[in-house]
Formats: C-alpha cells, structure tokens, sequence
C-alpha cells in the first residue's frame, strides 16, 4: 500500500472512509441502543428500542424493496 | 452518473486504487476464502435455527392459540395467595410416589405455580403439575414434552441430541460469528464505489442478490452478531451450571458434607418468606428442593431474582436449611453465571413486549434472506 501523508490524501481517505461506513456505523449503534435500552429501563426503555431497533428494519425495506429509481 | 452504470456486471470487488484501498488483493482472497467456508459449513444449520427460532419468539402467543397454556379461572386481581406448603401438598398428592424437585411460580403469570416432580431427586424425566395460587387446586396442565412448539424447541436447542447437540450448534454459532466478522471485512472492498443501499436490480439477478446481500447482512450486523452470541454462550449453559455447583455451590454446603440425610421438612413459605427478609428487593423465581442438582441433601435453595428488567434476568440463591427452614448461606452468582443469564433475553427477545418481538421476529426474516442470497451467490458461482 502506498501511504501519502498529505492533508489532501488524508481528507479523501476520509470522505471515503464516511462514505462506506457512516451508514453500517449508524444502523450499528442504533442496533446496540435498542438492545440495551428495553434491557435496562421499563417503558420508556421499550419504546425506545421499538424506534432504535425499527429503523434498520425500514431501512432495508426502504432501499431493499421499496425505492424503485 | 449512477454508480451502477460505472461498474462491471461482475460480483468481483472493483479493482482497488492503490492509495484509497483498504486491503490488498491477497488479503481479500484470504477473506473471501474464511467468509466461504464458515458460512458453507454453517448455512444449513442456521437456517435451521432461524426458522426454528421464528415460532419460539411467539411461543406464548401460539401456544395460547394451540390451547396449550395454561389458563387459571378469572378471580379479583388482589385474590389472597395460599400458603406455599399448600401448592406443595396438592402436587404431592397427585403423585403421591414421586418426589418434589422444583416449586415455581410462572415467569409471566404469578397466578399460579408449577410443583415439578421426578422418580428420585435428580431423576430428569419429569412431570409438572400447575397449581393455582389463589386456592391451591391443581389446574389441567398439558405435557410440555410434546406438540409443536416443543419440537421447534428442541431442534433449536440441541437437535435432540442433548449435550453434545448443544455444543455442535454453539459451534455452528461460532462459525456465523466468523461469517459476520469477514462479511464486515469484505463489505469495504465490495462497496467502496458503490453508494450505501444500492441495489442493482438492471443488472443480472446475481448482481441484484449480491446488493441485497450487502445491504441486509451490513444492516443487521449487530442483532445478529449479539444473537448470534448470546446463542453461542447459552449452549454452554449446561457446563456454565456444572462449574457453579463445584466451584460456588460446593463452597456453600461444604459445612453440610457428611451429614445424614434430612428427616423431616421445614416449611417451605417460611423458608422463602426468610429468603425475602434476607433479599427484600428480590422475588423467588423457583425453589430447588433437597437432593436436587440445584441443591444440597440438607438444602431448599431459593433462587431471587431481582425487579428490574436486567435483574428479574439474574438470580441469587438462597441457601435455607430444609429441616429448620434458616437461612445458611446466601451469595450473587458468579461473573460466569451472570454472564449466561444476562445472554438469554438478548438470544430471546422477549424483554421489550410485542413489538420488540415483532422486530426480532422480521430482523430473524432479514437474517433469513442474508443466509439464502449467500447460498446462492455461492451455487451460481461454481
């Protein structure tokens, strides 16, 4: 691998880095929110986790199935 | 321009640009070659196990349908509770020539209590008989070892296979583990240039599966990696158990050893009633009785749980001795008990109510898709 340490190589390497991953990291945390969240508190902790855990769920029905282009 | 008009109709990742990739080719080779394998070997059983799972989120919902819950008579919601020793009599009576192994209340229905019975203390083909604790009459109670959500269970357990089951399918477990960790991995090389959600659906059906592969698999990587755990940690759950009654449990009756057999019974309600005077904010989620694996000879061992959705998941016993009904002993689990019992709601989903079953149940569907498309990426590969 070819490392440039210039400050133009290192702000792509970022954009691209959040271009690809912003996304899973997003669902990700989200995921681990809503796991924990009806673990650990009753009521709001439930509904809670129902909105953290049910956005990855439309979101794979959004760009799975839904968008057409 | 739309990505998907710059890239070719392959499945391959895009060839790297030097300065932007993250990994080398050999090293994508190598990915690819551990994301193959560990889902080949796995993908059957998973699937499996998947499909399995699916009617055991709901299994209260469809045994209620299937008439095989059970359904105690409507009463005021603040009906006295007979006393303990009275649900252990009516159990006793039923069968009058077996002997008491457990006494618990249901875990979502304090209404009534299961008395469950063997041939010998440790004998493991047991009955259960439920009993209602407003008045102590045996309920009609259906055999939990048969019909449909039983065999569902088992498959997903332990195949019928008991211990080594068990542990085969925590080793499948493991495998999805490994599949998910090199999907991640190839995750980048495959959609550097591609924006997050694409699905290709111009291109051939393998490049649109492939997309939607991507897409489900990188979405419910968590869930399914923290199920997926949590499933792994509770096939061990029998070795978890065997380690806590000769490490902890053993410390606890070690002053008993060698003492002869228990004669005579203590009463049980005040046995628990001391349990919650030691432990006020815990409940008695079951009593282990004498001889058992979850006791001593000369022992009731109360198990608390605690009264917030984490702690209602742990457990403490209590240690009361069966003839005087004292307490002798009481201790937290060990990390490694917690950890198990921690482990379980997150495999089961059942701690956030319906809608968080619903949502296990379509992430389950997701994972489902995530298997098949894998499987058929790799049959028309070859």
């Amino acid at each position: 691998m070819s490392h440039s340490h210039s400050n133009l190589h290192a702000r792509q390497r970022r954009a691209q880095f959040r271009a690809l991953w912003a996304w899973p990291i997003a669902m990700g945390v989200l995921s681990i929110f809503g796991l924990l969240a009806a673990l650990l508190y009753d009521g709001l902790g439930d509904v809670l986790s129902w909105i953290t855990l049910g956005v990855p769920v439309l979101v794979m029905c959004w760009f799975g199935w839904m968008r057409r282009r | 321009m739309p990505p998907s008009t710059t890239l070719p109709d392959t499945a391959a990742p895009a060839k790297p640009h030097a300065a932007h990739r993250f990994l080398s080719s050999s090293a994508i080779r190598s990915w690819t070659w551990v994301h193959k394998w560990s889902s080949l070997v796995s993908t059957a059983f998973m699937l499996l196990l998947c499909l399995t799972g699916l009617p055991l989120i709901f299994h209260h919902e469809i045994g209620h349908l299937l008439g095989t819950e059970i359904e105690p008579p409507a009463m005021a919601a603040d009906a006295p509770r007979v006393s303990l020793d009275k649900v252990l009599k009516t159990g006793q009576d039923r069968y009058p020539g077996k002997v008491v192994q457990f006494v618990s209340p249901d875990e979502d229905d304090d209404r009534f209590y299961y008395v469950t019975l063997g041939d010998t203390p440790t004998d493991d083909k047991r009955v259960s008989l439920a009993v209602d604790a407003r008045t102590g009459e045996a309920l009609p109670t259906p055999k939990f070892d048969e019909g449909f959500i039983y065999i569902m269970f088992r498959l997903h357990v332990d195949l019928f296979a008991g211990l080594p089951g068990k542990l085969f399918l925590g080793f499948m477990g493991l495998l999805l583990l490994v599949a998910i960790v090199s999907g991640v991995v190839l995750y980048a090389p495959f959609m550097r240039k591609l924006e997050f959600g694409t699905v290709r659906r111009e291109r051939s059906t393998r490049t649109k599966w492939l997309d939607l592969h991507n897409l489900l698999g990188v979405v419910t990587l968590v869930w399914a990696f923290v199920v997926g755990a949590t499933g792994m940690i509770n096939t061990w759950a029998d070795l978890v158990f065997k380690l806590w009654q000769n490490d902890q449990m053993a410390e606890m009756v070690a002053p008993y050893k060698g003492l002869p057999p228990t004669t005579a019974r203590g009463s049980l309600q005040e046995s628990v009633d001391a349990s919650k005077r030691l432990l006020p904010h815990m409940d008695m989620r079951f009593v282990a009785f004498p001889g058992t694996d979850f006791s001593s000879p000369h022992h009731y061992a109360v198990f608390m749980k605690g009264n917030t959705p984490l702690t209602s998941r742990l457990l403490q016993p209590v240690l009361v001795d069966a003839e005087t009904a004292k307490i002798t002993d009481s201790r937290p689990l060990p990390w490694y008990g917690t950890a198990l019992l921690v482990s379980q709601p997150l495999h089961f989903g059942d701690y956030g109510g319906t809608p968080l079953q619903i949502l296990w149940a379509l992430l389950d569907i997701a994972t489902i898709i995530v298997l098949g498309s894998g499987l058929y990426l790799w049959i028309k590969k070859r």
